[in-house]
C-alpha cells in the first residue's frame, strides 16, 4: 500500500510540475491572446495611421464597423459563447442544460432561423431585432444585456450578423405596423372583437379557449417538445410583453416553433390585429 | 413509563408527523410542472439551469457568473431596473432578489453491516439562508446563516490534546461563507471587469472574509449532489463509531491529528483549501475566459477569527478551461497548498503540504468531475517516526447524467489511502449511487445507496456496509 501511495505521490508531483511549467497563466495568456492581440495591435496601428484618414472620411462607416465587430467578438467570446457556442451554432457548453429535453435551446445563428423578428416569417431579422433581443433578454432564459450600452449591444449584433449569419440583414420590413393610438387603443369592444378573432383564427386550438394552453405537446424545429404559451401569464412571453411586442409576435410568428405569422391573414386589415392584442391583454387583466 | 421513554415516544411521534408533512409537501409540489423558482435567478429573471446543471452544481455560465462577482459576464450590475440607486450603492428593492433558502438532508436513512446497525428518521439536517448580490459595479457580497444538526466535531480539549474524543452538536450562525468580493479590474485597467476590460481579464477579484476558494476548483467542495452522510458517536464515551461520509479527496485523511486548538480532527473532514469555507483572503482572475490563476491565504484549519498560531496557510491554484462548441466544455486545475503550523500531533504544531488536481468534463447532459489530492505532513515529533504515517491520498470521482428533464443519476467513487497513527488508520473505498427526482428545478427528492467496498470493521472509516437514504434538497 505504501508503494502505491508513493507511486501516486510521485506521479502527482510530476504531473503538477508539468502543468505549472507548460501552462502557466502568463504563458497561456500570450498563447491564447495571440490572435486577439494581433487584432488589438492592428486596431492600435490603424488608430495611429488612419486617424486622419478617418476624420477625412467621416461618411465611410466601414472602419467603424470593423471596430464594432471586433468589440462584439470580444463580448461574444467572453460571455455569449457559453450558451450559443464559439461558432454561434447554439451548442455552447451550457446550451443543453437550459433546455435538457425540451424547448428552448440557445439559437443556432447559422441556421438562418430566428424566432424574434419584425420581418416576415422565414426572413432574416433586422439588426435592430437582434439588438432588441440582446437588450431585453428572454424572460426565464436569457439575461438582459442592456448594461452593455447601445454601442456594445450593436457591436454584438453586428458580430453575429457578420460572423455567423453571413448574409446582408434586411433594413426594412414589409409588415405593416399600425400605431397603437386613436381608434386602435384598448376598449372592451375591441377586446370582444379579439375574442371572436381568437376562435376564427383558431388560436384556441393551441392556446385553449381560456388562453391557458394546457399541456399540449408540440415540437419545435429541433424536434424538442414545446408547449403553447399560457396567454394569461405575461412572464412567459419570450418576445416581450408590451402592446407592440404582442402585435409583432402575432404578425411575424415565432420561426422555429409551431407559432405561425398571421401577417397574411391580416393583410389589408392590420389594425384588426390590435383587437387580438387587446383580447390577450384582457386575459391578463391588463 | 420513565421520562426517558416518554421523551423517546414524543420524538418518535414528532418524526412520524414530520414524515407525513414532507410526504404531503412532495405530493403537493408533484402536481406542479417542473419549472424553476430559483434563488439568485429571481433578480435576473433566468431559470436555475442557466447557471446550474442542477442546483447546487454550477455549469460554465454559473462559474462565470460567480467569477464576475454575481453579475452576468460582460455586464456591470446586470439588470438594474429592480434596483434603487443611493449614490454609488445599488440597493435591491425586492428582498427576494438577494435572499434564498436551502434545506437539505436525509429524512430516512439506514446504515447496515457495521456496529451498530442504525436506522434514523430525521428532519433535513441543514437549513441555510443565503444573502448575496452587488453593492456597486465592483463590490459584491455573500453570506449565509446556517442551521446544521448532528455535526460531529472534536470535543473541548479538557484532557489536553488527546485525540479521539468528539461531540455531536447543532450549530446556528454565520455559515460556511460570508465575504465581500472586490473587482480590482477598475483599479488596474480603468474599467470594471464587466465593462469590457481591454485586457480581457475578468478580475482580479479579491475576496475577504470566510471564503470557499474551492468554488473555483474544477471540483468544488461545497456543491455536492451526494450530500454528506452523518457520522455516529458513542455519546457516553465520546468515541467516534463512524466518520461522516464526505468526498474523500478533500478530507483530512490523517488518524490522530488535532486542530490548532487541540480539538480532534475528523479524518473525513474537508480541510485547508478544500474546506467548504474558512477565514482568509482570496485573489483570482480569469484571463481570456480560459485561464484562471488563484492565490490566497487562509487562517488555518477552522481557526475561526482567533488565530491560534498567527501563521497563515497560503495556496495557489491554476485552472485551464477548454471547449465551447459541440455542447462540450471542461477544465483541469492544479493546487498547491501549504498548511503552516496548522495542525497538531501530541501538542506539536506541524506543517501540512497539500497538492493535487481536479478535472471536469461536460458533454451534453453528462457531467464528470474528479479530484485527487495528496497530503504530506512535516515537522512531526521525532518519536512518532515509527508509529505515524505522514502521507495520505484521497481520490473522488463523480459522474452525473440528466436522463430526463426530471431525473438525475449520479455515481460517485471515493478512495482514501489514509495516513496518521499506524495502529488506528484504515483505508476507505465507497461507491455511491443516487437518483434524484426533480419536481421543480429547485426541489428534488433523492434516494441513494453508498456501499463500503472495503472490508467492514470497527474502524470508523469502515464501520458500515451499506447506507441507504431518502432525502430532499429544496432551494427557494
Amino acid at each position: 500500500m505504501d508503494d502505491t501511495k508513493s507511486l501516486f505521490k510521485q506521479t502527482g508531483l510530476l504531473i503538477f510540475g508539468i502543468l505549472f511549467l507548460s501552462s502557466s497563466p502568463v504563458q497561456s495568456q500570450v498563447m491564447d491572446h495571440s490572435s486577439m492581440n494581433m487584432e488589438e495591435n492592428e486596431m492600435k496601428d490603424r488608430d495611429k495611421t488612419d486617424r486622419m484618414k478617418d476624420i477625412q472620411n467621416m461618411g465611410d462607416m466601414k472602419h467603424t464597423d470593423t471596430m464594432a465587430v471586433m468589440k462584439g467578438k470580444m463580448i461574444f467570446q467572453m460571455s455569449c459563447f457559453l450558451c450559443h457556442g464559439r461558432k454561434g451554432e447554439g451548442d455552447g457548453p451550457v446550451s443543453m442544460f437550459i433546455g435538457p429535453y425540451s424547448h428552448p435551446r440557445p439559437n443556432n445563428f447559422t441556421s438562418g432561423i430566428f424566432k424574434f423578428r419584425s420581418t416576415e416569417s422565414g426572413d432574416l431579422p433586422m439588426l435592430t431585432d437582434l439588438m432588441r433581443t440582446i437588450r431585453e433578454g428572454i424572460p426565464g432564459y436569457m439575461p438582459s444585456f442592456r448594461n452593455l450600452g447601445e454601442d456594445g449591444i450593436k457591436s454584438v449584433a453586428m458580430y453575429i450578423a457578420k460572423e455567423f449569419i453571413q448574409e446582408e440583414l434586411p433594413t426594412t420590413t414589409t409588415i405593416k405596423y399600425v400605431k397603437h393610438h386613436g381608434p386602435y387603443t384598448y376598449s372592451a369592444k375591441s377586446a370582444w372583437r379579439g375574442s371572436l378573432l381568437f376562435k376564427i383564427m383558431k388560436c384556441n386550438e393551441c392556446h385553449g379557449n381560456d388562453g391557458k394552453a394546457g399541456r399540449m405537446d408540440l415540437k419545435d424545429e429541433r424536434s424538442l417538445m414545446i408547449h403553447p404559451v399560457d396567454l394569461t401569464r405575461q412572464e412567459t412571453f419570450g418576445n416581450g410583453t408590451s402592446h407592440e411586442d404582442i402585435y409583432r409576435t402575432i404578425m411575424t410568428g415565432l420561426d422555429g416553433t409551431p407559432m405561425p405569422g398571421y401577417n397574411d391573414s391580416f393583410a389589408g386589415e392590420e389594425e384588426s390585429a390590435w383587437d387580438l392584442v387587446h383580447f390577450i391583454l384582457s386575459l391578463q387583466g391588463r | 413509563m420513565s421520562m426517558k421513554q416518554s421523551g423517546n415516544l414524543f420524538e418518535f411521534y414528532l418524526k412520524i408527523v414530520t414524515l407525513f408533512f414532507l410526504v404531503g409537501l412532495i405530493t403537493l409540489l408533484s402536481s406542479f410542472p417542473a419549472e424553476a423558482i430559483p434563488a439568485f435567478s429571481r433578480k435576473y429573471d433566468m431559470s436555475c439551469t442557466s447557471c446550474h446543471t442542477k442546483p447546487p452544481r454550477l455549469n460554465a455560465f454559473g462559474e462565470a457568473f460567480h467569477m464576475s462577482g454575481y453579475q452576468i459576464p460582460q455586464t456591470t450590475e446586470g439588470e438594474l431596473r429592480k434596483k434603487r440607486q443611493i449614490g454609488r450603492i445599488h440597493s435591491e428593492i425586492e428582498v427576494l432578489n438577494i435572499f434564498a433558502l436551502r434545506a437539505t438532508g436525509n429524512f430516512a436513512e439506514s446504515f447496515s453491516g457495521g456496529n451498530p446497525v442504525e436506522t434514523n428518521l430525521a428532519l433535513p439536517r441543514e437549513i441555510e439562508l443565503y444573502f448575496g448580490g452587488t453593492f456597486t459595479d465592483d463590490i459584491s457580497y455573500f453570506f449565509n446563516l446556517a442551521h446544521e444538526t448532528k455535526v460531529i466535531e472534536g470535543s473541548d480539549p479538557t484532557d489536553t490534546h488527546r485525540y479521539g474524543h468528539f461531540k455531536e452538536k447543532s450549530e446556528f450562525g454565520l455559515g460556511k461563507e460570508f465575504f465581500l468580493m472586490f473587482d480590482l479590474n477598475a483599479s488596474l485597467f480603468g474599467t470594471p471587469s464587466g465593462a469590457m476590460s481591454k485586457a480581457m481579464i475578468m478580475g482580479p477579484m479579491l475576496m475577504v472574509g470566510k471564503v470557499d476558494p474551492s468554488t473555483n476548483f474544477s471540483y468544488s467542495t461545497n456543491r455536492q449532489f451526494v450530500i454528506n452522510a452523518p457520522g455516529r458517536l458513542d455519546k457516553d464515551t465520546g468515541h467516534i463509531q463512524r466518520f461522516t461520509l464526505t468526498p474523500y479527496a478533500f478530507a483530512s485523511k490523517f488518524f490522530g491529528l488535532t486542530k490548532g486548538d487541540g480539538k480532534s480532527l475528523e479524518v473525513t473532514r474537508s480541510v485547508l483549501y478544500n474546506s467548504a469555507g474558512d477565514f482568509g483572503l482570496d485573489i483570482h482572475a480569469m484571463i481570456a475566459g480560459k485561464y484562471m490563476i488563484q492565490t490566497g491565504i487562509m487562517q488555518g484549519i477552522e481557526a475561526g477569527t482567533s488565530d491560534v498560531n498567527e501563521k497563515k496557510d497560503p495556496y495557489v491554484m491554476a485552472r485551464i478551461n477548454f471547449g465551447g462548441t459541440h455542447y462540450f466544455s471542461g477544465s483541469v486545475s492544479g493546487l498547491l497548498n501549504w498548511g503552516n503550523d496548522t495542525a497538531m500531533l501530541d501538542k506539536h504544531l506541524i506543517d501540512w503540504f497539500r497538492y493535487g488536481f481536479a478535472g471536469n468534463l461536460k458533454y451534453k447532459l453528462l457531467d464528470i468531475y474528479g479530484a485527487i489530492i495528496w497530503d504530506k505532513l512535516s515537522g512531526l515529533p521525532s518519536n512518532t517516526a515509527a508509529t505515524f504515517d505522514d502521507t495520505a491520498m484521497g481520490f473522488t470521482i463523480e459522474g452525473d447524467l440528466l436522463v430526463t428533464d426530471q431525473h438525475l443519476l449520479s455515481l460517485r467513487y471515493d478512495h482514501m489511502i489514509s495516513g496518521g497513527r499506524i495502529r488506528d488508520k484504515a483505508d476507505g473505498k465507497v461507491l455511491t449511487f443516487q437518483l434524484r427526482k426533480y419536481y421543480r428545478d429547485n426541489f428534488a427528492i433523492f434516494i441513494r445507496d453508498s456501499v463500503n467496498v472495503e472490508r467492514v470493521s470497527d474502524n470508523p472509516l469502515q464501520n458500515f456496509r451499506n447506507l441507504i437514504a431518502v432525502g430532499i434538497d429544496i432551494d427557494f
